[in-house]
């Protein structure tokens, strides 16, 4: 006979850790089954964590926690070929008041599992799960892995991006290229004065940059300062990578070419490299998120805001939520697609359903109106230039060549149609 | 303005080669995979992970996507390469396992599964 616990999470990532500090600090005996040799250790993402919603998991977690700067500085780049123009915000109160940290998975997941682990979870490492089992009425009973079986009153399948749990369960067969963002990421050694002085920080300040235009397919570039270490990538939509035939780490390298980028890891010593998938199809998008005796979050639910590069807290939440309607259950002792329908009512009632929601239709209006992608990057960057540009002639010439360049390049039709289109999804 | 709109779309949908060769990386920075695989930590699974259903699917899509394939021009670890102009092999000792190659299949003709025990890649920083 397996053994049986009341909850089963699949996955010690944001999403899992917060189901399971959930459930365990409410007394349901809670297994978490991570695959990697610890927590963190199959995780890679950009990036940054926020402080507030990860604070509604363990208040205070930058006490303890291993994260890496705090952010005072975002920064968005619009690239062309050899110059960018940049829209930025740093801000003191981001020193008082705590918005996100940089971090690096591997250490943060490692340390986050472990505050599941003392509020009384169970952690199995070095586990993959196979499949989900059903009892003769077709309702999830537990999980097969490859060291057995273990049952359980519910399963929360927080097992990421490919999620083959979701799929063995039969909630959704399998993500289309145009939703999922391709991202290699590498690591880079940079000591930290290199760091403080190419940034503009001191001490654990940090800045983040996200890069966009320049090239025909839809990427997006990320920069993130950590303590002795960048974070250097990007990601593309992967049916954008198979039209186009680029391979990902062509833009990477390419990126890391462009003279604006260049200077910042220039000299700096590769300590990794690897890939990982972005689920970038919003609303739209998101599969079912319960069935009988199981509930999904984070990545495995599609539960991303690629717009505002949010993921992690979307994860966090999601989790935290799943452990609440777990927690529920149990008190109920009922546990079929009914009772976990709360699940859906919670992240509806909060950010993770609600910004998704709002903001549903711009992936889609993005990849279809390449003008935001291509010609707006170039654009700003050639108006700008020939704005600071001083030649001798009368500024009404530049002036006249700039209005000529916008409204050749776009009429003022289409221009005021974008404005609008952008609007009305967005605002 | 509906009309419009649909015309401009399937003119910006349709990818420009010629946009592409524009701004590809000079050839001199393009470090191989290989040397930067070698920082990972990995744990083998001897039993490959990464299974082609059909070598003679392989070839059908070498014949209408051209070759290199979707899964070897998207996987970020080269581990998919045309041996021969007829052979699909498999390097799956160098899977990041990231799951591009399963999605991108146009035939669905990668059997996908992590490696057991959880073996395979394990990040330092992540």
């Amino acid at each position: 006979m397996a053994e049986k616990y009341d909850v089963i999470i699949v996955g010690a990532g944001p999403a899992g850790v917060s189901a399971a500090i959930t459930t365990a600090k409410n007394g349901l005996s809670t297994a978490i089954i991570e695959r990697g040799d610890f927590a963190g250790s199959k995780n890679m993402f950009g990036g940054i964590v926020y402080s507030k919603p990860t604070a509604q998991i363990v208040p205070e977690f930058w006490k303890t926690a291993p994260i890496e700067r705090r952010v005072i500085d975002y920064q968005y780049w619009l690239l062309s070929a050899e110059s960018h123009v940049q829209i930025s915000h740093r801000n003191q109160k981001f020193t008082k008041e705590f918005n996100s940290f940089t971090a690096l998975r591997a250490r943060f997941d490692k340390w986050f599992a472990q505050q599941a682990e003392a509020s009384g979870a169970l952690l199995l490492t070095r586990t993959t799960v196979t499949g989900v089992l059903k009892d003769a009425s077709g309702i999830i009973k537990g999980i097969s892995s490859d060291r057995g079986d273990l049952l359980s009153d519910v399963v929360i399948a927080c097992d990421g991006v490919n999620s083959l749990v979701s799929k063995a369960a039969g909630l959704h067969d399998e993500w289309k290229p145009e939703d999922i963002a391709l991202a290699v990421k590498e690591t880079y050694s940079l000591p930290k004065e290199k760091i403080e002085d190419r940034f503009n920080v001191r001490g654990d300040e940090g800045v983040t940059i996200m890069t966009y235009g320049g090239r025909p397919e839809e990427y997006a570039g990320f920069i993130y300062t950590n303590k002795d270490t960048i974070s250097f990538g990007m990601g593309a939509i992967m049916s954008d990578l198979a039209a186009y035939k680029t391979r990902p780490q062509d833009i990477l390298e390419w990126l890391k070419s462009h003279p604006s980028v260049k200077p910042l890891i220039e000299g700096a010593a590769l300590r990794e490299y690897t890939a990982h998938l972005i689920p970038e199809g919003g609303y739209n998008k998101v599969p079912p998120l319960f069935t009988d005796g199981m509930m999904v979050a984070g990545d495995a639910a599609m539960l991303v805001n690629a717009l505002n590069w949010e993921g992690t807290n979307f994860a966090m939440m999601s989790g935290k939520f799943a452990g609440e309607t777990a927690v529920e259950a149990k008190k109920a002792d009922r546990y079929d697609a009914k009772q976990l329908s709360s699940y859906k009512g919670r992240l509806e009632n909060s950010f993770v359903l609600r910004d998704l929601k709002k903001f549903r239709d711009i992936p889609h209006y993005i990849s279809t109106n390449r003008q935001f992608l291509t010609l707006y990057p170039e654009l700003m960057n050639s108006v700008l230039y020939r704005f600071f540009e001083v030649d001798g002639r009368p500024k009404e010439e530049h002036l006249k060549e700039i209005k000529d360049e916008i409204f050749g390049k776009r009429g003022r039709l289409r221009l005021l149609r974008d404005l609008y289109g952008i609007y009305r999804r967005a605002a | 303005m509906k009309v419009i709109e649909n015309l401009s779309t399937t003119q910006a949908q349709k990818p420009t080669q010629q946009g592409a060769a524009q701004v590809q990386a000079p050839k001199e920075t393009r470090v191989p995979i290989e040397e930067k695989l070698y920082l990972a930590k990995y744990r083998l699974d001897e039993r490959p992970h990464l299974v082609i259903q059909d070598q003679d699917v392989c070839l059908k899509c070498a014949a209408i996507n051209g070759s290199p394939q979707p899964c070897m021009i998207l996987c970020p670890a080269d581990v998919y390469k045309w041996e021969d102009g007829k052979k699909n092999v498999v390097s799956f000792d160098n899977c990041v396992e990231c799951g591009a190659c399963r999605i991108i299949c146009p035939y669905t003709n990668i059997e996908w599964k992590y490696p057991r025990w959880g073996k395979g890649l394990s990040h330092r920083y992540g």
